[in-house]
């Protein structure tokens, strides 16, 4: 396993240098920085070596030096960026903490040390993952490390023969070729690898988890969310699965927590394009992720202006040219759950037993996503009584970044409405990994909700408020001296 | 500076937190708890792979391979095993035989039985027995 995680130490590293130079450090020194760029920097590096490989593939021009190659290049162009990078004055944290600041940390500790021991046995007993790791992802992986000759495979019905529930020649590829591009290099399909992929992605989600929601509200709230993750049974069980659905939700959850930051930020440039890279890799990762992308872009834009939604499509672009490529060159079948006409469609949704029914499945899955006696939601709620909300203007400024989380979760929904398969397979087999997609980001919103509970962790909170203001304002003082010119 | 109405004083904070903290730890160690008890390779995708290993070096590295089997593909025993074989020899593509014709084709059986007499019939000669159920067909020349 260790090897399996060593080889995805390049494209973290790649990732963790560009999120170094794209998002400015709120000048705050600690461990909270430092914990959110390295998780953020390990899924956008990977997302971009799958993106990289894949490219590559395409081209007739994969292979293993060619990929080492051009790895090499880019590590070397993310560290001469980092390197170009100004320093930014840290502001030294408060010393006086509460008491409780310290049973947080170490209760955060004994729960990771708890996550990461059921993560260690759910391996041990699934090496090789579940159904779809074996039917699905790791199988188009090993079409698409196959090499020039038969990676097409991986995006024909052919694979998989014509099972339904196996053969999903339209799913996006991001999981499958970063697998394949590390089995690449290694010559040989190692089940560590795909094993530690979704390892590396469910740790990365609980640290950016945390790591956001501390550089928003604070030390304290970032703990407290990381222990309300840790506390959902539904996410830690998917871990050993190897799907694609933990994946999903970092990129969502990264991109959420992104926006959050831009708009505190007074929406700068490089956090906008790392949102836009990570909405970008949700899309490539599931077909979920569309839904979610243009949603995300859409809301950016009408929020924070045309200039601002732009330059979050900058971002995405590479994820977008791919994936409308590979949409319209590559894929020429459906999905066999789709309906083939209008008609069929307003058939299924005139139905109402089905809205019931898969609103039932929805609590039921949101009801599983924990313990009774510990559930998420029941814990998040003894905060907000013991707390507060969060002042009504704050909640009512904040409310659009729940738009494009809840919109994929009602897209989610009207795909279940119209599909062609039987419903109940449908919602049984899919409708906790649909919630696994969303359930980090809705933790995140769910915190901001919440009044941070540790004053004296609000400082970075101000700053960040505080230098918001005053981007805006020099925006304004810019625009106005442009007019004047 | 503490806000907010006076029952929500520190001490109503702290043990919020508190409970939320333990609550947060407990689950996690029943996560791990439940993940310790697992069935262990439910899909069997270990063996399988075990299994298929050596019929690997018999075929071409890539390319179409026609699947036969006892096992018929639509059920859920032979939708596993099929699958198993399929991620077992991948990037080669394993079609059933009554979809083409490939020049070899795998033979999966999970019961003895008259492996010659089923190949025949699907217009194929056994070429290997490895065991386990394993076979190597070719195409019957005409």
């Amino acid at each position: 396993m260790m090897v399996g995680l060593l080889m995805w130490a390049p494209a973290a590293l790649i990732g963790w240098l560009l999120v170094r130079r794209l998002v400015v450090a709120p000048g705050r020194s600690g461990w909270v920085p430092k914990l959110f760029e390295i998780s953020l920097g390990a899924g956008t590096g990977i997302g971009i070596v799958a993106i990289v490989f894949f490219v590559l593939l395409w081209a007739h021009i994969g292979g293993r030096a060619v990929l080492l190659s051009v790895e090499a290049v880019i590590g070397a162009c993310a560290v001469w960026l980092a390197m170009r990078q100004h320093a930014v004055k840290s502001v030294a944290e408060r010393a006086v903490r509460p008491w409780w600041t310290w049973m947080l940390i170490a209760a955060s500790a004994l729960a990771l040390v708890f996550f990461a021991m059921g993560a260690a046995a759910s391996l041990e007993a699934n090496p090789h993952g579940s159904w779809d790791a074996f039917s699905i992802w790791n199988l188009k992986a090993k079409f698409l490390a196959g090499g020039s000759e038969v990676w097409q495979v991986a995006v024909t019905p052919v694979a998989g023969s014509q099972l339904v529930g196996a053969s999903h020649p339209g799913y996006p590829l991001l999981l499958p070729s970063a697998v394949a591009s590390v089995w690449t290099i290694q010559g040989e399909a190692a089940s560590a690898t795909p094993a530690a992929l979704g390892l590396l992605f469910a740790f990365a989600t609980a640290a950016i988890l945390c790591g956001g929601v501390a550089r928003l509200r604070g030390d304290a709230a970032g703990l407290l969310a990381l222990l309300l993750l840790l506390s959902s049974d539904g996410f830690a069980s998917q871990i050993a699965y190897q799907y694609a659905d933990i994946p999903v939700s970092f990129y969502i959850l990264a991109t959420v927590a992104l926006l959050a930051l831009a708009d505190d930020g007074g929406w700068p440039r490089g956090t906008l394009l790392l949102a836009g890279l990570c909405c970008g890799l949700a899309a490539w990762t599931k077909n979920e992720g569309l839904p979610f992308l243009i949603l995300a872009l859409a809301v950016t834009a009408w929020k924070g202006g045309i200039r601002v939604g732009a330059w979050m499509a900058c971002g995405a672009a590479p994820a977008i040219l791919l994936l409308s490529a590979f949409k319209l060159l590559l894929v020429h079948d459906s999905e066999a759950v789709l309906p083939r006409s209008a008609g069929e469609a307003l058939k299924h949704m005139a139905d109402p037993s089905r809205w019931l029914e898969i609103a039932g499945s929805f609590a039921r899955s949101v009801w599983h996503m924990g313990f009774p006696w510990a559930h998420p939601l029941v814990l998040a709620a003894i905060l907000a009584v013991a707390f507060g909300l969060a002042p009504r203007a704050r909640l009512l400024r904040q409310m659009w970044l729940a738009i494009p989380v809840l919109g994929l979760l009602a897209a989610d929904f009207l795909i279940y409405l119209v599909t062609t398969a039987d419903l109940s397979w449908h919602l049984s087999t899919s409708n906790t990994r649909v919630l696994v997609q969303v359930w980090p980001a809705l933790l995140l919103l769910t915190m901001l909700a919440i009044n941070p509970p540790a004053l004296p962790d609000a400082a970075p909170q101000e700053l960040s408020l505080a230098r918001g203001k005053a981007a805006r304002e020099g925006r304004h003082k810019r625009k106005r001296a442009t007019r004047a010119a | 500076m503490l806000v907010g109405p006076k029952w929500k004083s520190a001490r109503v904070r702290g043990v919020a937190i508190t409970i939320v903290a333990m609550a947060a730890v407990l689950a996690a160690a029943n996560s791990w708890q439940l993940a310790t008890q697992q069935q262990t390779d439910p899909f069997g995708v270990g063996p399988a792979l075990e299994r298929f290993e050596a019929v690997a070096s018999r075929l071409p590295a890539s390319g179409t391979i026609g699947y036969i089997s006892d096992m018929p593909v639509n059920d859920r025993v032979g939708t596993l095993a099929y699958l198993q074989a399929q991620y077992a020899l991948a990037p080669r593509v394993l079609a059933p035989v009554d979809q083409m014709k490939p020049s070899l084709a795998l033979g999966n059986f999970a019961r003895p039985g008259d492996f010659k007499g089923v190949g025949a019939r699907a217009g194929y000669t056994l070429e290997t027995d490895l065991g386990n159920g394993v076979v190597v067909y070719r195409k019957a020349s005409r």
